[in-house]
Order: structure tokens, then sequence, then C-alpha cells
């Protein structure tokens, strides 16, 4: 009941560690993004110099909160979403009435099909900063790979997190390594 | 039932005065105050409590829960969703001033805003023995159809 590999593969996260965190520096027109109600999507521009793999498919993103919804035209990419700035609850329905719950602080990286519902949730008083790839889901293995590869030269660790299951949700731990 | 929705003309809450005001609550955090309930007309002075908040953001009650909630919105620009735990077809539903609604306990659902302009929701709400649900919700609706001056229109 409470083993780790009944999760939904999308909700595996890997946390960024903080002198790693700390050489991303958002800009201020990436900085006004995570005041938004809505969700507000900015292209990375290459001036900006991130220390960071696959630049031509990130994007920044930021927002207050996000309330449930799905991204249909997305559907041949999946998401892979670095938080920079949050306080947040991260939720997707992963089948009807199932939910995957997974806890979102600074530095921590997670995939997720954008075609599921989903929504973000404010513990705070924070606005969610993230750098999000699209990555084309055909091509996700190998693309995924080498954004990992990159970001192992950042700092990369990935996080064993404890996971609690109730009848409908999935809660992946708060503990931080 | 999965969920039941009647509105009424709003003049059925016009009476509904000294509201609590939603000034210091968290993003998110709901709020039960129950001051100046009994002083509302009619049946409203027998709710169980307020409802103030933003959103109710997606969570379920368990299907045995031995008690549900019946809600009558006073201020809102909202809608609620529902999930169907069998198809997962989400039926969302409008909840604007004088929406009594209710919904069987056990399936995925939430309250959004429409817009950043207008986000507070607020509302009377009775908690009530699940096995009565239906029962109370009925006597609700024909109590306010007395204040409303008409009867309700049903709408789920």
């Amino acid at each position: 009941m409470n083993s780790h590999t009944s999760l939904p593969r999308a909700l595996r996260r890997i946390r960024l560690e903080p002198p790693a965190l700390s050489r991303l520096i958002a800009p201020a027109r990436a900085l006004d993004l995570a005041e938004s109600w809505e969700i507000e999507v900015e292209r990375i521009d290459e001036l900006e110099g991130l220390p960071l793999p696959r630049l031509d498919l990130l994007d920044w993103l930021g927002c207050i909160q996000a309330h449930p919804h799905s991204d249909p035209s997305w559907s041949q990419y999946t998401f892979v979403t670095l938080a920079l700035q949050a306080h947040h609850t991260f939720e997707l329905m992963h089948a009807p009435g199932k939910v995957s719950s997974m806890s979102v602080r600074p530095g921590d990286l997670f995939a997720f099909q954008p075609e599921k519902l989903h929504w973000l949730r404010a513990d705070g008083d924070v606005g969610f900063l993230s750098l999000q790839w699209a990555i084309p889901r055909d091509d996700f293995r190998e693309v995924y790979r080498e954004i990992r590869r990159g970001l192992a030269d950042a700092g990369l660790r990935s996080a064993k997190v404890p996971t609690a299951l109730s009848s409908w949700k999935a809660t992946i731990g708060e503990e931080w390594l | 039932m999965a969920v039941i929705i009647y509105t009424f003309p709003a003049n059925a809450v016009k009476d509904v005065r000294n509201p609590p005001l939603n000034t210091q609550s968290a993003l998110g955090a709901e709020q039960y105050p129950t001051c100046a309930i009994s002083g509302l007309p009619g049946v409203l002075a027998t709710a169980t409590s307020w409802l103030v908040c933003e959103a109710l953001w997606p969570d379920r009650a368990s299907a045995d829960a031995p008690t549900a909630e019946i809600h009558l919105s006073v201020y809102a620009d909202h809608s609620l969703a529902t999930v169907d735990d069998h198809n997962g077809a989400l039926r969302e539903q409008g909840i604007f001033a004088a929406t009594l609604f209710a919904q069987q306990p056990g399936l995925l659902t939430w309250l959004r805003p429409h817009s950043a302009f207008g986000v507070e929701y607020l509302g009377l709400r009775w908690v009530v023995p699940r096995a009565s649900l239906e029962t109370e919700l009925e006597r609700l609706a024909a109590a306010i159809a007395d204040l409303a001056g008409e009867p309700p229109h049903r709408v789920a």
C-alpha cells in the first residue's frame, strides 16, 4: 500500500541543492510573473546566461496560484518544471477522482503531463516562479536524459521522499534532504 | 444525487446583513465564522456557520462521512466542479448570489472564482446528517422560497 513504486511516474521529485540554485538568477521581468493571477509564460532570453541545458525548450512560468485546469494544446509535450520561488502544493488528477499531491519548494524539479487536470495551491504568501521545459513526448527519454546530465553539473541530486497513500490521494512528503 | 442546485432570486438574501468581512484571511484559507447568524431572517438563522473563502481547492469527503453540507451563497461569482469517479466526467455549475447547493459526499470537488476581480465567496452553511441530506435540502429550499416570495429553479 505504501510502496514508492505505486506512485505515478510523473510525480517523482528531484531537488536542486541551494548552491546550485543560487546560480539561477531570475531577471525582474521573470519575478513579475510570480505576482500574476493567471499563469504567465515568457520565453527564456539567452542573454540571461542561465547555466542550464536545452534553453531552446525553456520558458519562465509564474503565477500566484493556478485553479484546476488542463492544457490540451500541450498534449504532445511533457512539462519538466524547476521551481525557483515556491511555497505551494502541486496536485494532478492521474485517474478519475485520484490525485497525486506534492509540496513544491525552491529547487524542486518534477515532470508531468499537461493534458491531465492539475492545479497549484499557495501555502503561503510567496508567488510561484519556475523554469519549465516543454519536451516533445516522442523525444522525452533522450531530452530528459540530456537535461538531467546538464543539471548534474549544477548540483542536482535525486531525492527520496516519503509517500503517503490514501484511498484517493498519493502525497509525496515534505522532507528536506 | 450527485449534486443538487437551486437558484433563487437575489432578493432571497437581500436581508442578510452584517456578514463577516474577509479581511485578514490567508490566501486560500477558508473561514467558518458564526457571528450574527442568529439575527438573520427566517430559516437562515439556523445555519451552522458562514463560509468565507476565495476558493475551495480540490478535496473529497469520505463517501461514508456521517455528515454532509448544504450551502447558500450570499455573494459569489464562482463555479462548483465535481468529478465522477467512474467515468472521469467533470461537471461545473455556476454559483452566484442566492444559490442553494449540496452534493453527495465522496466526490472530488472544488469551488473556484471566475476572475481576479471578484474572488470573495460568502455564504451560509448547514452541516446535516448524511442520511437526511436530501430531506434537509428540500426543507431549506421550501423555507428560503418563503423568504424570497417565489419558488426556486432547480438547475442541477
